[in-house]
């Protein structure tokens, strides 16, 4: 039964382990540049030009992307400059886009489906057709991430290392912040918001404490996101019964809700491990 | 010789407001320089200007020194960051955007330096000249402070540069780990034959230096020795 529910649900699955690995890969240096706020600003700047777009009827994807760096030009700009009000000023950009995001899904009725699914997403409805129009083309990111890599590594570490060895770290970043546009824009499209946030950076939260380097970080980000995303599926797959009434959990919600808890577990378990070992060194 | 001739330059952040205006002096090789100044003058933009971070707002730079290495002010450094003491060396070994591309394309490497085997040997004879070689694969966020100072030299020994430019190695050392790095720094300076530009606020015994220039007024003096 389960493997039928697999089968059936190959694109979503699919489309899910691969857009969250994608997210968690870019997640670590949104985590490790300290840009988390940017990131999940950004993912509402997104979430609205996705609605932009699908009220305007031009659903295209460089369309997109074009509006949310337009969008998120003037923080980029802000917080590049590092003032101490950076933070207030993209939780602001946050409520904006979000409440824009709530007009727009209210101009286009039906206001509670479509503000479920800007949020929470239904991956379970991910077609055949937006596997190959949509997920698909995402894979094209994970050659163009890894060849910056080194690039970005020494950029996000040491900027001014990077400068010297002729690096172009205005480029870089420029090619990063790009990739990071795409993905979250498509995966805003098919997952929600939230889905795209929390995988962006729950993985990196996970896995950045114990990480000894860069690659393992990713390795272990990735890992954990796509462990995430199974667990995610697999609960809402299983009914549950509360109060006479049998229900599946939302798949999206479910995912986000593994991904926290596997979080919580880590460092509970890092909490508790040093804990001992202080215990232990004491006596 | 190899030179630094810096012909009226004005470095800051803005053309309004430079932090330095007009500054002209040279620096010969085998020369250890002290720049010092009260804090917010201007030397770390000086520093960096120098370094090629930041482009000046104006005058020219005449420079014939084959490589600079900059050490940044280590309050600056991302202690948290996951790295190794040899991958925060080995990530500065990256080839350019297209010189990569041609190395992949036709023979499968990445790295600026011919081979992983010959990087590992650089990147030992870095850490082992500045004494952290036993150390290379502690997280570089169990580094004190004056070991993530030697390993950002070893850092910069790694592209054998014949400048070396440092922005407050000694702050945040005690008075064993002060005296300790520049000894480092005379011994390098003997050694690799190499011009060190550094600042400081501590008080350093002139047998360290050979000229110490001084930031006042927007403007660079030169400090006889002997004087305070």
């Amino acid at each position: 039964m389960i493997l039928e529910f697999i089968f059936f649900y190959k694109f979503p699955i699919l489309a899910g382990i691969t857009a969250g690995i994608l997210l968690a890969l870019a997640g670590v240096f949104v985590v490790l540049r300290k840009t988390s706020l940017f990131g999940i600003t950004m993912s509402q700047a997104a979430g609205t030009s996705v609605l932009l777009s699908l009220t305007a009827g031009f659903q295209s994807e460089i369309f997109i992307m074009i509006l949310t760096s337009a969008l998120m030009l003037p923080f980029f700009i802000i917080t590049g400059r590092n003032t101490k009000y950076s933070g207030a000023i993209l939780t602001g950009g946050f409520v904006f886009f979000t409440s824009l995001g709530h007009l727009l899904t209210a101009a286009g009725a039906n206001i509670t489906n479509h503000i479920s699914r800007a949020f929470f997403g239904d991956i379970l409805t991910v077609s055949d057709q937006e596997w190959t129009d949509l997920a698909l083309p995402l894979l094209v990111v994970f050659p163009v991430f890894f060849y910056i890599l080194p690039y970005l590594k020494i950029v996000t570490f040491d900027r001014d290392e990077a400068v010297i060895g002729g690096i172009n770290a205005g480029f870089v970043e420029g090619v990063f912040f790009i990739l990071l546009v795409y993905i979250l824009s498509i995966s805003i499209r098919l997952f929600g918001s939230l889905f795209s946030i929390a995988q962006m950076i729950l993985p990196a939260l996970a896995v950045l404490y114990f990480s000894s380097g860069v690659n393992r970080a990713l390795i272990f980000a990735a890992v954990f996101s796509t462990a995430g995303t199974i667990a995610g599926f697999l609960i809402s797959f299983y009914p549950v019964e509360i109060g006479g009434n049998t229900f599946n959990f939302p798949t999206s919600s479910a995912i986000i809700l593994a991904l926290a808890a596997g979080v919580a577990f880590i460092h509970g378990l890092q909490f508790t491990v040093r804990l001992w070992k202080n215990r232990y060194s004491q006596h | 010789m190899k030179t630094l001739k810096i012909n009226n330059i004005s470095a800051g952040y803005t053309r309004q407001h430079p932090l330095l205006q007009d500054i002209s002096f040279q620096i010969k090789e085998k020369q250890i320089v002290l720049l010092e100044g009260p804090n917010g003058t201007g030397k770390t933009t000086l520093l960096r200007t120098l370094a090629g971070i930041l482009k000046p707002l104006s005058g020219t730079m005449e420079n014939n020194f084959s490589r600079a290495a900059y050490v940044p002010q280590i309050r600056n450094m991302d202690h948290s960051y996951p790295l190794s003491v040899k991958e925060c060396l080995q990530m500065t070994a990256v080839a350019g955007f297209t010189e990569r591309l041609q190395n992949f394309l036709l023979f499968f490497k990445f790295s600026r330096i011919n081979s992983a085997k010959e990087l590992d040997m650089r990147i030992d004879a870095a850490l082992k000249e500045t004494g952290m070689l036993h150390k290379k694969d502690i997280p570089l966020s169990s580094c004190s402070g004056g070991e993530l100072q030697r390993v950002l030299i070893a850092r910069g020994l790694l592209h054998n540069p014949d400048f070396f430019i440092l922005d407050e190695p000694l702050s945040f050392l005690d008075r064993k780990g002060r005296t300790a790095l520049l000894s480092l720094l005379k011994k390098l300076q003997r050694k690799k034959r190499m011009t060190i530009l550094m600042t400081s606020h501590d008080d350093i015994h002139e047998t360290m230096f050979n000229r110490k220039l001084i930031i006042e007024n927007k403007n660079l003096k030169e400090l006889k020795r002997g004087k305070k």
